[in-house]
């Protein structure tokens, strides 16, 4: 079996790795999770995951509003600056339809299952003005 | 002791087969309930009918429904009463008595302190209790150590630092629990460590121990209240039950039971506590902040803390104490749990019993309970009369000379 790499990585335009998931808190697309004010409590709205090094770089402080762009698109979600993620990768949760991810994921398909390819894709990131 | 002790068994043959010492305790409640002494009986029945690890809390109401309930269940953990404060409004509408193994007779009285269970009419029926075993580590025990079919153990019996089992075909199967227990089987850890095992301070406290001489399997039975004399009187008068004053050796038995028990409790804290209190402050706090860090903030703890009973709590995520959204929650979550029942907890393991991350919660709060024990002369849930040391000031406290508690000097204070 040959290793395909992903469609899109990053380059010097989209410079950073994005990737999409889940959080503890949220199920998929929050049609529940969001409407259960515990939950909602908890998180209530999109965030992204950026590391310490990363943030220094885009002058990104935790809490600010960031605009994330790739070739589809763009989304704006709070920063969390935290080490749960590596340098040169952004975590964009999927729960909120307000900064939808799968807006800006690559719409590319695996040629053998047809998985589309959710969890790679190049952004770039920016203080939102 | 109490002044007042029988060794009673029912005068009903069905009941008396099935029960687990003479069936006394059913035959009480049920005559309390035809003879409308009570409405309702809280006590604890299988799930599934045979499937001895399923047991949940019930309301009893019709008496002939108590058969089912006869029997100890050792190794199932029902949250009796979450039940009843939750379920069943705290008993506040309907006359209940409640049987409950010491830890839970202990919570209710708990929640008697703070308003939140009825004082006056509940009767609480005490069975003796040396302790319990998780239904998952109860399966892998019979499976590993007993190599037999969990599904096809009809009783349990722990006694003498003994676990007895009896299979379906008759067989039973006897072995030491201690040595059990140091392969980390056996009772529940909390339970392990537990020193009461006759509920003294229920209305009436029931169990097996000082009936070994008798010929026919019996209940001593201990009365410790009015309501409790009650109970008992009727079902002699009404025919229920039987009885026969216990010998002196019965009663020796008992103590002496009680005592070598009650040992072993102690022998068990000493081995669980003491590395913890060996450690420097530093270390200790490094061991349980590692140990908070594996927290997900499911709230189950709190949620099956008997004596937690806040309606807004200051640990959700709206009250912005703790940050939202944050896993793990800061180690004040644990802390501030830890510092609101750490000197009401009774030990009744459902918070460790609760926690998907196997948190060794139990343990923190025991500890913690023991050291404050100690320093307040305080023994939760045991005396409806003694306020939870952490909110009850004593007069000797309010006359502390100290600037701190001088509340004129602060009032002028505050006023400038």
């Amino acid at each position: 079996m040959n290793f395909i790499p992903p469609a899109e990585l990053p380059d010097k335009d989209y410079p950073y790795v994005l990737t999409t998931g889940r959080t503890i808190f949220h199920y998929h697309t929050g049609t529940m999770s969001r409407r259960t004010p515990k939950l909602d409590a908890e998180i209530g709205g999109a965030f992204v995951q950026v590391n310490p090094n990363d943030a220094t770089l885009q002058d990104i402080k935790n809490g600010s509003l960031v605009t994330l762009t790739t070739r589809r698109g763009s989304v704006q979600a709070k920063a969390r600056v935290t080490t749960d993620v590596p340098e040169g990768l952004v975590f964009l949760p999927f729960h909120f339809s307000e900064a939808c991810a799968n807006k800006i994921t690559n719409p590319v398909l695996d040629p053998t299952c047809g998985m589309p390819e959710y969890k790679v894709c190049a952004v770039k990131m920016e203080v939102s003005k | 002791m109490s002044n007042t002790m029988y060794i009673a068994r029912s005068l009903d043959e069905s009941l008396f087969e099935k029960a687990e010492s003479g069936g006394a305790i059913s035959s009480i409640l049920k005559c309390a309930l035809k003879t409308k002494q009570i409405v309702g009986v809280v006590t604890v029945r299988t799930k599934t009918k045979g499937d001895r690890f399923s047991g949940i809390p019930v309301l009893i109401t019709n008496p002939d429904d108590l058969n089912d309930t006869a029997g100890s269940l050792h190794c199932s953990v029902p949250n009796v009463v979450r039940f009843l404060k939750e379920y069943l409004d705290g008993g506040f509408s309907k006359k209940l008595a409640v049987v409950g193994k010491p830890c839970d007779i202990r919570a209710i009285i708990e929640l008697q302190k703070r308003y939140q269970t009825e004082i006056d009419d509940i009767i609480l029926v005490g069975v003796n209790c040396t302790g319990t075993i998780s239904p998952a580590t109860a399966r892998e025990m019979y499976s590993k150590e007993f190599k037999v079919d969990p599904n096809d153990v009809t009783r349990e019996d722990i006694d003498d630092g003994k676990l007895t089992i009896t299979l379906k075909n008759g067989k039973s199967i006897t072995k030491d629990l201690l040595n059990l227990e140091k392969k980390g089987l056996g009772r529940r850890s909390n339970c392990q460590r537990c020193e009461i095992n006759i509920p003294t301070f229920a209305d009436m406290a029931c169990g097996k121990w000082g009936t070994e001489s008798e010929e026919k399997p019996g209940t001593f039975v201990e009365v410790y209240s009015a309501k409790g004399r009650s109970l008992v009187e009727e079902a002699i008068s009404n025919g229920y039950i039987e009885i026969n004053k216990p010998t002196k050796e019965s009663i020796a038995i008992r103590q002496e039971k009680d005592r070598i028990e009650t040992e072993h409790a102690f022998s068990r804290r000493a081995i669980d506590f003491d590395p913890i209190m060996a450690m420097s402050y530093q270390n200790r706090l490094a061991y349980w902040v590692k140990e908070f860090e594996k927290c997900i903030k499911c709230y189950g703890c709190r949620d099956a803390c008997p004596i937690c009973y806040c309606e807004t709590c200051l640990l959700e995520a709206n009250r912005d104490f703790l940050e939202a959204g944050v896993i793990p929650p800061n180690a004040l979550f644990p802390l501030t749990r830890l510092a609101h029942v750490a000197d009401s907890c009774v030990n009744c393991g459902q918070c460790q019993d609760a926690c998907p991350m196997e948190l060794p919660l139990s343990l923190l709060f025991s500890l913690q309970n023991a050291r404050l024990s100690e320093v307040f002369d305080y023994i939760s849930g045991t005396d409806i009369e003694q306020g939870p040391p952490l909110n009850t000031a004593m007069v000797e406290e309010m006359q502390i000379d100290d600037v701190f508690l001088d509340v004129s000097t602060l009032m002028k204070k505050i006023k400038k």
